[in-house]
C-alpha cells in the first residue's frame, strides 16, 4: 500500500501534485506540479494572493480534498489511494484544523463543539471530558462550556476552534486564515496559542494574507498561480524574514 | 452513539423541533383514530352472517294483475315459480320469504318466553316457505326442519295464532331461555294472542337490520308464506360459481311462468352492500385520509430535513473536516429524524387519545383499540426514517472542503 | 410598496420550482379535503327551506301505549307520525294557512306505449298543498286544488325524470297516464327537484330523492293504497291487518303531518286546538298518556330526527384537522425556506428596509401560497366532493347529493387565505427579526 518512508519522515511532502477544477468551458490549475516538504514540528506560513492555491494546498494536504496527478505521503503515508473512510479518519486521529470563519457548529454549545472529533473517535466519555477540559484549558475559555458560538466573541469562537483542532492531540495543524476574521489584537492571541502548539511539538501549517503573521512563522512559502516559491529555500533575503533562521529540512525536494 | 448533542442541538433548534413534533402528533392521532374507525367498520361489515352471501340472488316479482289479490291464486303462482327456479340449472335451493336478510328491510315482534314476567323481546322474523334452510344456507344444530304439513296460516276464527313451529338463532333461543333448554319450549307475545313453539335451532344468522345492536343475532323462521300480495319475493341459493348465469337468465324464465309481473334481482351481496353503504364509503373515505396525510407529513418532513440539510451544509463539512465519515454524517440527521419523530409520537399518544375522546363524544365512534396505535406508531416512524432518508443522503455528499470555502 | 412585495413574492416562489410547488400542493390537499367535507357537512346540515323553515311544522301527537313510550330512549317523545284517524281529524281544522297529511308508497305505472313494460314508481300520496308548502318547483302546468282533494279527482303530478320517461319530456299537461287500475290526468310536472335533507320526510331515508309521482290523499281508502304503503309504520295495539276498515281505526302510526301557521297567534290558536283535539279523544279512551302534542318547525323537526349522519360530524372534525396538519407543514417548510434567505434579508435590512417591510414582504409571500393553494384546492374539492358522492351510491344512477355551491367555494377561498396567514406568521415573525449586521459579515 504505502511507500517506503524515508528515514525521518516529513510530515508533508507532495511531489509535482497537481489539481484542475473543470467547469464545462473552463480549467483551471489550482496547483500545477507542487512539490513540497513539511518536516515535524515545523511552524509554515504559506502565502500568496487570493486564487493562488494557497486554499486548495492546505484542502489536499488537510485530505479535504483529492487531487489529479503526483503524490503525497502525510506522516510517511501514500494517502493517493485512500477510501474516503479511512481519509475521514486520518483526517480525525492526525490533523487539527483551524477555518478563517471558526466554522464552530451553531446547534452545539461550547462543550460540544470541542466534543465532536472525539465523537468520531468513539471514546469514552470519561476520557473525552478530560480531554475536552483540558483543550479549553489550553485557550482558556474553561468558564463558557455551556455557551453557545452566538454568545461569544470573534475571539472567543476561533479559541474554541483551536481547542476543537487541539482535542484529539494531532499530529498535523492547519489554519486557514486563522485571524482573517479577528482585529489585532484578537489574531496576535490566536497566533500566540498556534505557537504554543507547534512548541509542544504539532506541525502547524498556517495560511495568511497577513506579512506581518507570517513572519512570526519559521518558514514561509509563497504560492503564486498553483507554482511554489519557497523563500526559505530559495529567496536568500527575504523583506518578511525575520532574524532567526530556520532549519531547512535534509531530505531534497 | 452522539444523542446527547443531537439531542442539545435540536431543543436549541426550537421552531424545527416542534413544527415536526405537532404534526407528527397530529398525524398520529388522526391516523390512529381514522384507522381505528375504518376497522370497526370493516369488522361490522365482514363478519359472518351465517347465510352463504356470496351464492344467493334474491328474485323480486311485483304482479300488477288482480289474480294475485286471490290467496289460492298466490299460493298457486308461488309453487309454479319455486318449482321453475329449483329446476332452473345452477339452481340449489330456493324459497319464498317475507324479507330479506341483510336488506334493512323488515319485520319485528314482540316475544318472550312462555310464562316469563317483563318485556317482550324484539324478535325479528321471517315467513319462509319450504326450503328455507338450504336456501339461507344456514345451520341448523339442534332439532329439526319445518315439515311439509306445517305451511300454513295459523290465525284462527279469533284472529290469535296458536302453537306456530318457530325455527330461531341460538342467540335467540338463549334470550328467551338462558339455561339452554329452549327446544320444544313455547314463546309468546305480549298479550298471549300469539305462541309459536321452538322445533329447531340454527347456529347463526343475521336478521334484517345487521347493524342494530339491540337485536343483533335474533332470528325467528316461521313456516307458512308471506302475506304481503303485492311482493313475491325468492331467495334462489345458487351453486357455487353459478351465480352469473343464473342472474341472466331467471328474469326470462319467471316472465315466461307469468309475464304479468315486473322482475328485478340483485345479488345478497348487493343488497348487503346498500345496507353497509354508508360504511363502506366512510371506510374508503377514511383510508383515503390515511394515505393523504402520511404523505402530506412525509413531504414536510422531507422539506423540514432538507432545509436543515442544505443549511447546515458549512457544518456538515467542518464535521467531515473533523474526521466524520459519511455514514456518520447519515447516523446524525437519521438519529435526528428519529428523535423529533419520537417526541412527536409520544406526544401524538395524549392527542390521540383526546381525539378518540371527541369522537366518541361527537359521533359515538369506537373505542381505541391499543395494539393498533403501536402500529400507528410504527407507521409514522418508519415513514418518517423513509422521508428523511433522500436529504441525508444528500448530506453525506457534502464534500469536506465545504469548510474552507469562505462563502 | 404592495405591487413591490407582491413582485418580489412571485421571484421567490419561482426561484424554487419544485419547492413552491410543494408548498402549494400540500396546502391545496388540506384545503381540497377540508372544503368537500365542509361543503358535505352543509349539504347534510342546512335548513332545506330557509325561507319558510319558521313557519312549516310538523304534528305529533302522543295516542301511544300507556305501559311504554313510543322511543325507550326519549320517553318523553310522542310518536314520531300519526295514525291515520288523527290525521284525517286533524284535517278538520281550518286554523293553519295549508296542511297535508301524506305518506309514500309505490305504485305501479303503465305507460302509453304498449310495448314498454309497467314500472314502479315513488309515490307520495298527499294534499294539493304538498305543492306550496314544500315550495316545489313546476315545469309545466301545477299542482291540484281544494276540489280535487274533496272527492279525489284523478289528477297526478309526475316528476320529471317519469315525465320523460312516460311522454318523452313534452308539456304532458291533461295527457293521460294509467296508475295501477286507474286513469290519471296530469296536472303537473315537477321540475328538477332534489330537497336536501328530504326534511318533510326524513323517516324514509333523509337523502332519498323526491318521489316520482304525487296523487291526492282521498285515494288510499278507494284504491286500497294501505297495500302499497312502503314508508315506516309501527303500531302497538294488535288488529286484522287484512281488514281495511280495522286498519284505518288502528292505532299504527305512519302517516306525517305538516301545518303551515305563519303568525304567532296562528300558531297559539292551532295549539289549543291540538289540545282540545287531544281532550276528546282521552275522553274517547284513547291517548292514554299524558297529553303531548309537540309542534316542530323545520330546523326543530330535523334536529330531532337526527339527520346529520355521525359520519359527517367526524369527517368534519378530521378534515378540518388534516388543514391543521397541512398548515403546521406549511409554517416548518416557509420558516426554512425563509430562515435559509437570513443573508439576503440582512442586506435588504442594511438597505434600508425596516422591520415592518420585512414582515410584510414574507407575509405576503405566504399569502400568495395561500391563494394558489387555495384555487388549487377549491378545484380538487370539486372532485373530492364528487369522489365522496360517486362513493357514498355505491355505483348507483342519480344525481348528486353533495354539490359544489358558489359559498362552499368561497369558504375555501378563505380556509386558505387564513391557512396562509396562520402559517405565514411565525416564519414571518421570525425573519423580521433577523438584525442587518449579523450576516453581512464574511462567513
Amino acid at each position: 500500500m504505502h511507500e517506503r518512508a524515508p528515514a525521518e519522515r516529513p510530515m508533508i511532502r507532495m511531489k509535482n501534485v497537481s489539481k484542475v477544477y473543470r467547469t464545462e468551458h473552463v480549467e483551471t490549475h489550482a496547483l500545477s506540479s507542487f512539490t513540497v516538504d513539511i518536516g515535524a514540528a515545523e511552524f509554515v506560513a504559506i502565502m500568496g494572493p487570493s486564487g493562488s492555491g494557497k486554499t486548495t494546498f492546505l484542502n489536499i494536504a488537510g485530505l479535504l480534498d483529492t487531487f489529479d496527478q503526483g503524490s503525497y505521503w502525510l506522516d510517511g503515508q501514500d494517502v493517493s489511494r485512500l477510501s474516503d473512510r479511512q481519509m475521514s479518519r486520518l483526517r480525525n486521529e492526525k490533523i487539527g484544523f483551524i477555518f478563517q470563519s471558526f466554522n464552530l457548529i451553531p446547534d452545539l454549545d461550547v462543550f460540544d463543539n470541542v466534543d465532536v472529533p472525539l465523537r468520531y473517535r468513539g471514546l469514552p466519555g470519561k476520557h473525552r471530558r478530560e480531554l475536552i477540559e483540558e483543550a479549553l484549558a489550553v485557550v482558556g475559555l474553561t468558564a463558557r462550556l455551556r455557551h453557545y458560538p452566538a454568545q461569544l466573541s470573534g475571539g472567543q469562537q476561533q479559541r474554541v476552534a483551536v481547542a476543537r483542532a487541539l482535542v484529539g492531540r494531532p499530529r498535523l495543524m492547519l489554519a486557514d486564515e486563522p485571524t482573517g476574521n479577528l482585529d489585532s489584537a484578537m489574531a496576535n492571541e490566536i497566533m500566540d496559542l498556534l505557537e504554543r502548539i507547534n512548541g509542544a511539538g504539532t506541525t502547524v501549517v498556517m495560511v495568511t494574507h497577513d506579512p506581518e503573521l507570517a513572519a512570526r512563522a519559521p518558514r514561509q512559502i509563497h504560492v503564486l498561480d498553483g507554482h511554489l516559491l519557497d523563500l526559505a529555500a530559495e529567496v536568500p533575503a527575504p523583506l518578511f524574514r525575520p532574524g532567526a533562521p530556520t532549519p531547512e529540512p535534509a531530505f531534497g525536494g | 452513539m452522539e444523542l446527547g448533542p443531537v439531542f442539545r442541538a435540536l431543543v436549541y433548534n426550537r421552531a424545527r423541533f416542534w413544527l415536526i413534533t405537532v404534526e407528527v402528533a397530529l398525524t398520529l392521532a388522526i391516523v390512529v383514530n381514522c384507522v381505528n374507525l375504518t376497522f370497526d367498520l370493516r369488522h361490522k361489515v365482514l363478519r359472518p352472517s351465517g347465510i352463504d352471501e356470496p351464492n344467493i340472488v334474491v328474485v323480486t316479482l311485483e304482479p300488477f294483475t288482480h289474480a294475485y289479490e286471490d290467496a289460492t291464486y298466490l299460493h298457486a303462482a308461488r309453487a309454479r315459480d319455486l318449482e321453475m327456479l329449483r329446476h332452473f340449472p345452477g339452481v340449489r335451493a330456493a324459497t319464498a320469504i317475507s324479507a330479506i336478510p341483510l336488506s334493512d328491510g323488515g319485520s319485528s315482534s314482540g316475544r318472550k318466553a312462555e310464562g316469563a314476567k317483563g318485556d317482550t323481546l324484539g324478535t325479528p322474523y321471517f315467513d319462509v316457505s319450504d326450503g328455507a334452510i338450504a336456501a339461507l344456507g344456514v345451520k341448523l344444530i339442534a332439532g329439526r326442519d319445518f315439515q311439509p304439513g306445517e305451511y300454513h296460516d295459523y290465525h284462527d276464527a279469533e284472529g290469535e295464532e296458536h302453537d306456530r313451529p318457530a325455527i330461531v338463532t341460538q342467540k335467540l333461543a338463549d334470550a328467551f331461555y338462558p339455561a339452554g333448554n329452549a327446544l320444544g319450549k313455547r314463546v309468546t307475545d305480549g298479550d298471549n294472542k300469539t305462541t309459536d313453539v321452538i322445533v329447531g335451532i340454527i347456529a347463526t344468522m343475521h336478521n334484517s337490520w345487521p347493524q342494530s345492536q339491540s337485536v343483533e343475532g335474533r332470528v325467528m323462521l316461521l313456516p307458512g308464506e308471506p302475506e304481503d300480495k303485492r311482493y313475491l319475493q325468492y331467495l334462489v341459493r345458487t351453486q357455487p360459481g353459478a351465480r352469473k348465469a343464473v342472474l341472466a337468465g331467471v328474469d326470462d324464465a319467471l316472465l315466461k311462468v307469468d309475464s304479468g309481473r315486473i322482475v328485478t334481482h340483485k345479488t345478497l351481496e348487493e343488497i348487503k352492500r346498500g345496507t353497509y353503504g354508508g360504511e363502506l364509503s366512510l371506510m374508503k373515505i377514511l383510508s383515503s385520509v390515511v394515505v393523504l396525510l402520511v404523505l402530506v407529513t412525509a413531504f414536510g418532513i422531507v422539506g423540514l430535513t432538507s432545509f436543515s440539510v442544505s443549511q447546515r451544509r458549512r457544518q456538515i463539512g467542518t464535521r467531515r473536516a473533523l474526521g466524520a465519515t459519511r455514514q456518520d454524517i447519515l447516523r446524525y440527521f437519521l438519529l435526528e429524524n428519529w428523535l423529533v419523530t419520537g417526541s412527536g409520537l409520544a406526544f401524538g399518544l395524549g392527542l390521540t387519545w383526546a381525539l378518540n375522546y371527541a369522537l366518541m363524544k361527537v359521533s359515538e365512534g369506537p373505542k381505541l383499540d391499543w395494539p393498533l396505535l403501536a402500529g400507528g406508531m410504527l407507521l409514522l416512524w418508519v415513514s418518517g426514517l423513509l422521508a428523511a432518508l433522500a436529504p441525508a443522503l444528500r448530506a453525506t455528499r457534502v464534500a469536506p472542503v465545504v469548510a474552507t470555502r469562505t462563502v | 410598496m404592495l405591487a413591490y412585495h407582491l413582485r418580489i413574492a412571485v421571484k421567490s416562489l419561482r426561484r424554487t420550482p419544485v419547492l413552491s410547488a410543494l408548498l402549494v400542493a400540500g396546502i391545496a390537499l388540506g384545503i381540497a379535503v377540508s372544503t368537500a367535507f365542509v361543503a358535505a357537512y352543509h349539504t347534510v346540515s342546512r335548513d332545506p327551506i330557509p325561507a319558510k323553515s319558521r313557519h312549516l311544522f310538523y304534528v305529533s301527537l302522543d295516542s301511544w301505549d300507556k305501559e311504554r313510550p313510543f322511543d325507550d330512549d326519549q320517553p318523553k317523545e310522542p310518536p314520531d307520525q300519526n295514525t291515520y284517524r288523527d290525521a284525517v281529524a286533524l284535517l278538520g281544522s281550518k286554523l293553519p294557512t295549508r296542511q297535508t297529511a301524506m305518506y309514500k308508497a309505490e305504485l305501479t305505472v303503465f305507460p302509453e306505449k304498449r310495448e314498454e313494460r309497467p314500472f314502479r314508481a315513488r309515490t307520495r300520496v298527499t294534499f294539493g298543498d304538498f305543492f306550496p308548502l314544500f315550495d316545489a318547483p313546476f315545469q309545466y302546468g301545477g299542482g291540484w286544488g281544494k276540489e280535487a282533494d274533496q272527492r279525489p279527482q284523478a289528477v297526478v303530478v309526475l316528476d320529471r325524470d317519469t315525465n320523460d320517461k312516460l311522454f318523452g319530456g313534452v308539456n304532458s299537461i291533461g295527457r293521460r297516464v294509467r296508475i295501477e287500475d286507474r286513469e290519471f290526468t296530469v296536472s303537473g310536472v315537477l321540475a328538477p327537484w332534489y330537497p336536501k335533507p328530504k326534511f318533510y320526510d326524513p323517516h324514509n331515508g333523509a337523502f332519498e330523492q323526491a318521489e316520482q309521482i304525487y296523487i291526492p290523499f282521498r285515494f288510499t281508502e278507494p284504491m286500497r293504497l294501505l297495500r302499497a304503503r312502503t314508508g315506516n309504520l309501527s303500531n302497538w295495539k294488535s288488529f286484522n291487518w287484512d281488514v281495511d276498515a280495522e286498519f284505518f281505526a288502528s292505532e299504527a302510526v305512519w302517516i306525517q303531518y305538516w301545518v303551515q301557521l305563519d303568525t304567532p297567534k296562528q300558531k297559539e290558536a292551532y295549539t289549543s286546538w291540538l289540545a282540545g283535539y287531544a281532550g276528546e279523544q282521552k275522553k274517547l279512551g284513547r291517548f292514554e298518556r299524558p297529553i303531548n302534542n309537540k309542534l316542530r318547525d323545520v330546523r326543530e323537526w330535523l334536529r330531532y330526527k337526527e339527520v346529520v349522519p355521525r359520519s359527517s360530524r367526524t369527517m368534519l372534525l378530521i378534515s378540518l384537522l388534516f388543514l391543521v396538519v397541512s398548515s403546521v407543514n406549511l409554517i416548518g417548510i416557509l420558516l426554512g425556506k425563509f430562515l435559509a434567505r437570513s443573508p439576503e434579508v440582512g442586506m435588504r435590512r442594511a438597505l434600508g428596509a425596516s422591520r415592518r417591510h420585512v414582515f410584510l414582504q414574507h407575509l405576503i409571500e405566504c399569502e400568495l401560497v395561500g391563494v394558489l393553494g387555495g384555487i388549487v384546492g377549491v378545484g380538487l374539492s370539486l372532485i373530492v366532493l364528487r369522489g365522496i358522492d360517486n362513493l357514498r351510491r355505491l355505483g348507483e344512477q342519480g344525481p348528486p347529493l353533495y354539490q359544489a355551491e358558489l359559498p362552499m367555494l368561497a369558504i375555501g377561498i378563505l380556509l386558505a387565505l387564513a391557512a396562509g396567514l396562520v402559517a405565514g406568521l411565525y416564519p414571518a415573525w421570525r425573519i423580521c427579526r433577523i438584525p442587518p449586521a449579523a450576516h453581512l459579515k464574511a462567513q
